[in-house]
């Protein structure tokens, strides 16, 4: 027989993980627009000598989006092996007389 | 009608034949594999028995469309770096798109038997008309987004093809008024065809007349010009081949039409036929075509770039594609990025309040559209979506760090080639295949270009299915004929799905330019038509009926309206007049834009933020007024 907890816990861990996504999302938005817009930001006319370069990449992208990208990429790595939990879905509804639960 | 082709391109053509037979391949697969269960639920949404592979595979091969291969590569070309700080929201779309909502859209979907978005709202709220309405507006926004991506489509496979110019006879050249060299030519027979144009190499250069050489062999004219006491010399091509089409003016280019119809027949059929599961097999082997070509052709492009010493170092790869890329213009390596076309529009390409709107228009959009959403509905179990998600983190990484750096180098390579307002071999839009022709062998070149075909096709493959299950499902099953046997729910499912199909390629034979803004007008017009109202569905109790219908209504026609006002405002502009006074006081409001199809940018920002707000404040405010029906709520919220 199915857990009859399941479903309620099933819409508690999803909306724990989603409050840790939204979290994750500020501090991307404000990692990358606010580096970028501060380091990477010039007037038109300036004639950038002093362009800096890691990697082939300008500074302000290799801080600004390179490394929280690689930062998301492994979070994102972590939290889909190690940090979401496993739920039951629940059984299909069924519909047209051939019903099949998982 | 003959067709004649280069030794180069009949290389190219095996080797995209070759990718078209095994998605073939594929679809005949996935016939035979939809056997068990419901049509219905089998046909549209492969009976919830996704595993990780294939979901993260279609998951990325939704998202990743026309846009991110043909549209993104050109404004990399032409704006540089900037483009990594608005595309980098991607960052975080594997969490966006799919913790958001996964975990409970599938649960909610199982509860109520839903087998497509509006299905979810519709049983949620127990309202057919709410069903109704999401249907419509889906409907509206990918029609849109349809005819532009058969477009991309058809150009891809143009490209592939290269048909040589028409037979024609060369009738001189004059400069007009805007530095544009205009080629009048006629055919054999003595008709006149549409002049070619090529602009000046600048606005100050004078034009030969008497050094211009004729080609009739290659089908070309090589045209001088004087500027700063040198000559140059620039190829251009006679007319295109044309083919005449009754009701048009002037027919579309032979080249176009054959890639069109190509494109048309292979993704209708194999829609057609497999339904959900050819989408998703062939979405798998498109997936993965997409990652190898932009990771192969990202090696080819830091290789091709050459070396270039700056302050004693001797750089390579990519340091000597930036390096060059700051030689060329500085902007191209700072924000804001180059200012669009003359005349100037301003504050730069990307200043802070479109930066930010990027932000959310990537991540949340991955998250707010139906066919997003309805791909979170058929996984099989959360282990399966927990792997899909380390799968889609790693896939989108390489995927666009390999296509900013390709198209940086693309710019290195090609300082002035594929920009519009220097102009010549041809327009930024055809950066991808040229480079794609540029890296490698004939061969190679067809699989390089199978990635954008695939980007493509796949897109529209699973839009074409929300389509017809808008209709089938949400609109015939259970509107018009609830009591719909198995079969006819089959023929009509078929049936649907081809006829929507054919009409949208009837569309593309003429279509619109702007490729990157409608696919920009339609992501962000349903994100913020479903976004929060489905939020609010899934997780908010006090969620009501009439709540979801205003968030709805109120978040897709804010960013309508704000599209329709600029295409007004633009109109006025061409008229040289400023429009009437009551609509003047609209922030935004004649200011100047780069294209006709442009919205009014309101506060800097992109209508998306106006409609995302609009829709969450209704959501919300019309909820609270309202009461719940207890009983969903109970059935729902367990």
């Amino acid at each position: 027989m199915a857990d009859p907890d399941a479903p309620r816990r099933l819409f508690r861990h999803a909306k724990r993980e989603a409050l840790v996504v939204v979290i994750v999302w500020a501090l991307a938005l404000v990692w990358s627009l606010g580096y970028c817009y501060l380091r990477g930001y010039r007037p038109a006319d300036d004639p950038g000598n002093d362009l800096t370069l890691i990697l082939g990449f300008p500074d302000w992208i290799f801080y600004g989006i390179m490394l929280p990208w690689v930062a998301c990429s492994l979070f994102t790595i972590w939290f889909g092996l190690y940090g979401m939990s496993d739920d039951d879905l629940g059984a299909e509804k069924d519909e047209e007389g051939h019903g099949h639960g998982h | 009608m003959g067709i004649e082709l280069s030794a180069e391109s009949a290389q190219v053509m095996v080797a995209f034949a070759l990718y078209l037979v095994g998605v073939a391949a594929l679809g005949v697969f996935a016939h035979r594999y939809m056997t068990r269960g419901s049509f219905v639920k089998e046909y549209f949404l492969g009976n919830r028995g996704l595993g990780p592979w294939v979901l993260a595979l279609t998951v990325a091969a939704t998202a990743i469309s026309g846009g991110s291969f043909m549209g993104f590569p050109s404004f990399v070309y032409s704006k540089g770096w900037v483009m990594a700080l608005w595309i980098c929201s991607y960052m975080v779309v594997p969490l966006t798109g799919m913790v958001w909502l996964g975990k409970r859209i599938n649960q909610v979907a199982r509860i109520s038997g839903s087998v497509t978005v509006p299905d979810v709202f519709r049983d949620r709220f127990q309202s057919p008309a709410l069903g109704i309405l999401a249907s419509v507006l889906i409907l509206i926004f990918l029609c849109f987004n349809l005819v532009v991506q058969f477009k991309a489509g058809g150009v891809v496979m143009q490209e592939a093809i290269r048909l040589p110019p028409a037979d024609a006879i060369y009738r001189g050249a004059e400069v007009d008024p805007e530095h544009i060299l205009v080629l009048a030519f006629e055919t054999p027979e003595g008709k006149t065809l549409k002049p070619q144009k090529t602009p000046l190499p600048t606005r100050k250069a004078e034009f030969l007349p008497e050094r211009t050489k004729v080609d009739g062999t290659n089908r070309e004219v090589r045209v001088s010009f004087r500027h700063d006491g040198k000559i140059t010399e620039k190829k251009v091509r006679f007319p295109p081949q044309r083919v005449a089409i009754p009701w048009l003016d002037e027919g579309p280019e032979k080249g176009y039409l054959i890639g069109l119809l190509i494109f048309a027949l292979t993704v209708v059929a194999y829609t057609t036929y497999g339904g959900f599961w050819a989408v998703t097999w062939t979405d798998v082997l498109e997936g993965l075509v997409m990652l190898v070509g932009v990771v192969v052709m990202a090696i080819l492009a830091l290789r091709a770039v050459e070396p270039i010493t700056s302050g004693g170092k001797e750089l390579t790869g990519l340091a000597a594609a930036t390096e060059r890329l700051r030689q060329q213009d500085p902007q191209l390596v700072y924000g804001p990025g180059p200012e669009g076309v003359s005349p100037p529009i301003g504050h730069g390409y990307l200043p802070l309040g479109m930066a930010f709107s990027f932000f959310l228009m990537w991540s949340f959009g991955g998250a707010g559209q139906p066919s997003g959403m309805v791909r979170l509905m058929s996984f099989k179990d959360t282990p399966s979506f927990r792997r899909a998600l380390v799968l889609i983190g790693v896939y989108y990484f390489l995927a666009y760090v390999s296509l900013l750096i390709i198209f940086i180098c693309a710019r290195a390579i090609f300082p002035t080639e594929y920009l519009r307002e220097i102009g010549s071999e041809g327009n930024p839009d055809s950066i991808m295949p040229a480079m794609a022709r540029h890296l490698a062998h004939p061969l190679v070149a067809g699989l390089l270009l199978a990635a954008p075909y695939a980007a493509i096709m796949s897109t529209v493959a699973a839009f074409l299915l929300m389509i017809s299950s808008s209709l089938v499902r949400d609109l015939y099953q259970r509107t018009i004929n609830p009591n719909a046997s198995p079969k006819t729910l089959k023929r009509v499912s078929y049936l649907t799905t081809a006829l929507v199909g054919v009409v949208v390629m009837l569309g593309a034979i003429n279509p619109p330019g702007f490729l990157q803004y409608v696919i920009v007008f339609t992501g962000s017009g349903q994100t913020c038509a479903f976004l929060f109202p489905m939020v609010c569905t899934l997780y908010w109790r006090r969620a009501t009926r009439q709540g979801i219908w205003a968030g709805m209504l109120g978040g897709g026609l804010t960013v309508m309206l704000l599209y329709v006002l600029g295409w007004i405002d633009t109109a006025y502009q061409k008229a040289g007049a400023t429009g009437p006074a009551w609509l003047s006081w609209f922030p935004g409001w004649g200011e100047k834009r780069e294209e006709a199809f442009a919205p009014l940018y309101a506060g800097g920002c992109d209508p998306l933020i106006w409609g995302l707000l609009a829709s969450l404040i209704l959501t919300v405010v019309v909820s609270l007024r309202t009461k719940p029906d207890p009983e969903s709520v109970r059935k729902y919220f367990p």
